[in-house]
């Protein structure tokens, strides 16, 4: 069984002089689970819809399991891609027993699919007498039809209330625990903290950041300064090279960037020299929200 | 092949408007057979002129040709409600493969072109045993080669529906272009180009050759054989499906057109974005 999942090579998708995605070059592998973060408009979903084969890039190449595109591929995935899309006269069990045969899954498993996205008691309502949350629900059980090892997911969640949210995300943690693949878009950064163990962040189709979280998180520690004219010494300790960037939060008070947790025992030192009395420092919380904004400026 | 209708079916045996559409067809089409046999001209029964075998093989069939352009409708609508659900973009993501859905729809036209020879056989038969009073067998299948040429029509037009419908992926538009293509356009085109080029040009515009498969038949000579008179110059009271050789090369042009229309439905739903 091969380790790679997915690998991009140079996708780059244009829509008139538009450009979606630039150059996209990235390896997925088995049992990885990956958020892709970005502003509306980044090309999050050009970007699966391209490798899920709906949409056809100008230049660049993917394969799935090492193997180049083919519709039959797909089968064994579970894909939510935007909006659901279903034939609204038709009940929703109607509406999955089509999706299962072209899955080439038995029809014995669409009331699983059904009882764990809590719609079974409504499988003989038509799809268009549906609320959204609840045709958002279908369309996860569509993906979870078959059990497939992969499930590409853009932004489940749409649509859904707070216990809607929190049941999803649990079948999302459920499926990652049973070792699956999983990409997952999203604007929820705190879903995707949780969740997922690597991280992709796009802004305008290029890709800014890419690896596990823990290491985008760890990368750039900071830290909360207050001084009197803690401006000024923000301005002195960037001079020094001592830290990467700092933020003026008030009159008293900046956070810096620096580029190690270590880099504090000297930034300490040099505010004593430089005449500065610090009065505070305090690690920040670097959470994933934070590192997003950050990085999309 | 199998599964292909299997899915096919799901989608549209519940769906209304297909239902709706195919049972309006059966009614309007009977209806007209049954006040044509009841008309008369003259005081001569039109029933027992136009609907004695042979005659019957010939005027059926175009009578049915009428109700053609309905069976494109239904083309469009199936295969525009997918772009429009954007099922076509869900079966995708879902493993099937574009051509595979394409498949899909032209086993359906061709199950719709079936039923459509169906009840057109019946009819003719029927109308053809009420009104001929010196039946026999050799009689009864003089002709009803034309039932074969009526097929290729039926699913001539709805092959031209299902282009029309994957370029635009819009199912008003689709219909109001399919329409205004059909009863006006080209009947302009042809108008316009028969003035300033040779007139044999025009014989082969899509619509022209696909209207030919089925002729008007020869009202007159049938009246007219009917009714004891015979035409001047001797000729056939048995009137002719339409010029053989006509028939040689409409025929073969109007399969090519099924193939363009065809090639163009898998191109298009194969390259576009979805």
């Amino acid at each position: 069984m091969s380790k790679t999942i997915l690998q991009c090579s140079g996708i780059t998708k244009k829509y008139g002089v538009i450009t979606a995605i630039k150059n996209l070059h990235t390896t997925i592998n088995r049992g990885e689970i990956w958020g892709i973060l970005g502003p509306n408009g980044s090309g999050k979903t050009t970007t699966l819809a391209v490798i899920t084969g709906v949409i056809n890039a100008n230049s660049g190449s993917f394969t799935w399991f090492d193997q180049d595109y083919k519709p039959e591929l797909m089968k064994s995935m579970g894909i939510l891609l935007e909006t659901p899309n279903f034939y609204p006269y038709l009940s929703l069990v109607k509406n999955l027993k089509i999706y299962a045969k072209i899955k080439g899954v038995p029809e014995s498993d669409i009331p699983r699919v059904l009882k764990l996205v809590k719609l079974y008691d409504r499988r003989k309502w038509a799809f268009q007498t549906m609320s959204l949350g609840m045709k958002q629900r279908l369309a996860l059980a569509t993906c979870l039809l078959g059990d497939p090892d992969v499930l590409i997911l853009d932004e489940p969640t749409n649509g859904l209330d707070p216990e809607g949210i929190s049941e999803v995300r649990e079948i999302i943690i459920n499926e990652a625990k049973k070792g699956k693949t999983i990409i997952l878009a999203s604007h929820i950064l705190s879903e995707v903290e949780k969740i997922c163990t690597h991280v992709a962040i796009l802004k305008k189709g290029n890709l800014l950041a890419s690896g596990k979280v823990t290491n985008l998180l760890d990368a750039s520690p900071k830290f909360t300064l207050v001084c009197k004219e803690a401006k000024l010494l923000g301005i002195d300790l960037e001079k020094d090279k001592l830290i990467h960037s700092f933020e003026e939060i008030d009159d008293k008070t900046i956070n810096v960037t620096v580029t190690s947790e270590d880099s504090i025992e000297q930034i300490s030192k040099r505010s004593y020299e430089l005449g500065y009395t610090l009065l505070k420092i305090d690690a920040v919380k670097n959470d994933l929200e934070k590192h997003f904004m950050e990085i999309i400026k | 092949m199998k599964k292909l209708l299997q899915i096919e079916w799901l989608k549209q045996s519940s769906f209304a408007g297909f239902n709706v559409l195919v049972i309006v067809h059966f009614f309007l089409f009977a209806l007209t057979v049954a006040g044509v046999s009841a008309a008369s001209i003259n005081g001569i029964s039109l029933g027992g002129s136009i609907y004695k075998f042979p005659n019957a093989w010939s005027v059926v069939p175009w009578i049915a040709s009428w109700f053609n352009l309905f069976l494109g409708l239904i083309a469009i609508i199936i295969t525009g409600n997918e772009f429009s659900y954007k099922t076509f973009r869900q079966q995708v993501l879902c493993g099937q493969s574009r051509s595979n859905i394409i498949t899909g729809k032209v086993i359906m036209l061709g199950i719709l072109s079936i039923y459509a020879f169906i009840i057109t056989f019946i009819a003719t038969s029927v109308v053809g045993l009420i009104y001929t009073t010196d039946f026999d067998l050799v009689s009864f299948w003089d002709g009803s080669e034309v039932m074969l040429v009526y097929l290729v029509q039926t699913f001539a037009y709805m092959a031209l529906g299902m282009m029309i419908s994957t370029l635009l992926r819009n199912n008003a538009l689709s219909i109001v272009l399919y329409l205004c293509y059909a009863i006006l356009v080209e009947w302009i085109f042809r108008i316009i180009i028969n003035a300033s080029i040779a007139n044999s040009v025009t014989e082969y515009f899509p619509i022209k050759i696909i209207s030919n498969l089925t002729p008007l038949p020869d009202f007159t000579n049938m009246l007219m054989s009917s009714s004891g008179m015979t035409v001047e110059g001797g000729a056939s009271p048995i009137p002719q499906l339409t010029d053989p050789v006509n028939l040689y090369v409409t025929i073969p042009v109007a399969l090519v057109y099924i193939g363009i229309f065809l090639s163009i439905t898998y191109y298009s739903s194969n390259k576009k974005n979805l």
